[in-house]
């Protein structure tokens, strides 16, 4: 038995009353909301919230349990770990020398053509041992939990064969086993079409489905199917396909959708009952209307869109529409090497127009919904796991996405531990 | 050997045995029932102890409401007093306010406020009376006192 006490916090961000009495995400002008408390004391017992509120009310005050970890806050704040819920941590190398291809003015569909992109990836992880490959895997979960991440979705994607994908799925299992974070695997096979199957992309979706969900269902591998669906990638056709099996195996599905153009991704995905319909900077009223009567999360990529300089998302009239979103990093090689959940609710708030509030809530408890996750995760709640983490000290929650760059992220504390980074 | 002869006192309920287990638990065998007042497992290893009947808890912070202890302690059987901040964590028998008094097997438990009179933390002096309501034990006036988080 165990406690960590945490008293004189500035604020405590996202508090959310018992697991059972409040809804998993919020969604609309409900976003808008924030509840916070002022001068708070917060209490963690055994890895999880045993109990919080205002210092005035704190019955740690005089009887400190035995063996309590004391931390006083005075000048920061406490949140909950970011949820991100949209990453490729797991590949090889790096892809730079694109960066510079692209900033001599190729295209990322030109670069693809010129076998750039996933196809890149896929190479270099072909020739990369399963050991070396998690050790480069593992700096960058490391990295995310110094920004203030705590639950991660990984996606496979750049194997491309059944034993590479294996391959990449047994490092995302290592990386839950071995690190502090709450993963969450996804096996995205479909996430472009491999050098060997050029002119028989068909053959390639029967391989999918019919070698590799069955293998990765079968070891236990992910929880998730993605699919690319996206012009130039996967088909809408192909896509429900490849959901159809999954669902056969028990995996949910999950998609890129509507990231280059209206590719009709986002009515395959709520078709299919996907958790979450992630990028939609190409959507409209229409996707949203699909999206209003579903149980599936938007999930925007802000990242991505800075990284290859296109239009973002439509996520003021998004919310306005009574729709949640869910802010996710998308670290990956090509389009956004960077897993900074402060700098994409900077961009979500400069760019899409999202309030401070809209882009916290985003990056946490819609997050962690886009991950079956927000029973256990995504607020300051008692019965929930413990994950937080304190910050410098600062004026207000806004100042953490307002000093974008600066490091304010300096206790963090994954399943009650005081982890050490 | 948990229960020794210098530890054994005779009552007019019975012989009984008390085992101080460390910080605010007790260990208490009147007869053939098996007492435990907030056992606590940074304090005592529990394995070997025997099972209890019932359970009082003084209050819900984990050096008191240890769920390490009770996995060693715990039957279908076994009956948990505890003040209304103990509901949360486990279906009470009785729950217990401040001045209430409940009968358990001929025993007569009566309820009174806890308090620090010396504060834990550096730089703070004062004492107050806690409202966690905490849990005392009156034995047909032949033990007078159980008093886990109340200094005296």
């Amino acid at each position: 038995m165990d406690g960590i006490l945490i008293e004189n916090i500035r604020q405590l961000v996202q508090v959310r009353e018992t697991p059972g009495d409040n809804p998993s995400w919020c969604g609309g002008h409900m976003m808008n909301r924030l509840p916070c408390i002022e001068n708070a004391w917060l209490f963690i017992r055994d890895g999880v919230i045993d109990g919080f509120g205002p210092m005035e009310r704190n019955p740690y005050r005089e009887d400190i349990p035995l063996g309590t970890t004391i931390i006083d806050a005075t000048g920061k704040c406490v949140f909950p770990s970011f949820c991100d819920c949209h990453t490729h941590i797991v590949y090889a190398g790096s892809r730079e020398q694109e960066f510079t291809d692209k900033i001599r003015g190729l295209s990322y569909k030109e670069i693809a053509a010129r076998g750039g992109g996933i196809l890149n990836s896929a190479r270099l992880l072909r020739e990369t041992s399963e050991e070396e490959l998690y050790q480069q895997s593992l700096a960058r979960a490391k990295e995310l939990i110094c920004f203030g991440t705590g639950a991660v979705e990984i996606k496979s994607g750049y194997g491309l064969t059944v034993e590479d994908e294996l391959k990449m799925l047994r490092v995302i299992r290592r990386i839950a086993q071995e690190t502090p974070l709450t993963v969450r695997a996804t096996f995205l096979g479909a996430h472009a079409v491999p050098e060997k199957y050029k002119g028989n992309q068909s053959g390639y979706v029967d391989l999918v489905i019919e070698e590799m969900i069955p293998r990765v269902a079968e070891e236990k591998l992910a929880r998730y199917v993605d699919v690319f669906c996206e012009t130039g990638f996967f088909t809408v056709k192909e896509t429900g396909r490849i959901f159809t099996a999954a669902l056969r195996h028990g995996l949910r599905p999950r998609i890129h959708a509507n990231q280059m153009d209206f590719s009709g991704g986002v009515q395959v995905a709520v078709d299919y009952g996907a958790i979450s319909a992630d990028h939609l900077e190409h959507t409209g009223p229409q996707e949203w209307d699909t999206l209003a009567g579903s149980d599936t999360m938007p999930v925007l990529l802000p990242g991505a869109t800075f990284f290859l300089e296109m239009e973002y998302a439509r996520a003021r009239e998004m919310i306005d529409r009574g729709l949640p979103v869910a802010l996710a990093t998308n670290y990956n090689p090509g389009s956004c090497p960077a897993g900074n959940m402060q700098f994409m609710m900077t961009l979500a708030c400069l760019k899409m127009k999202m309030t401070s509030e809209e882009a916290i809530n985003a990056a946490t408890l819609n997050g962690a919904h886009a991950m079956d996750l927000s029973y256990s995760l995504g607020s300051i709640t008692v019965g929930k796991k413990a994950n937080i983490f304190i910050t410098a000290p600062m004026p207000s929650y806004e100042y953490f996405i307002y000093a974008f760059t600066s490091p304010l992220v300096e206790t963090i504390i994954l399943n009650g531990k005081i982890t050490k980074t | 050997m948990i229960f020794t002869l210098a530890q054994q006192f005779s009552t007019l309920l019975g012989l009984l045995t008390i085992v101080p287990t460390g910080h605010g638990a007790v260990c208490l065998k009147l007869e053939d029932k098996i007492i435990y007042i907030d056992p606590y497992s940074q304090t005592t290893d529990y394995t070997g102890y025997p099972k209890a009947d019932i359970i009082f808890f003084t209050h819900d912070h984990y050096d008191h409401y240890d769920t390490t202890a009770l996995k060693h302690l715990v039957t279908a059987e076994t009956v948990f007093v505890g003040p209304p901040c103990m509901e949360k964590h486990l279906t009470l028998e009785k729950t217990m306010k401040n001045g209430d008094s409940y009968r358990w097997e001929n025993i007569e438990i009566l309820a009174v406020p806890a308090y620090n009179i010396l504060n834990k933390r550096p730089m703070a002096s004062h004492s107050t009376p806690k409202d966690t309501g905490t849990v005392m034990c009156l034995l047909s006036g032949i033990l007078k006192y159980i008093f886990p988080e109340t200094q005296n």
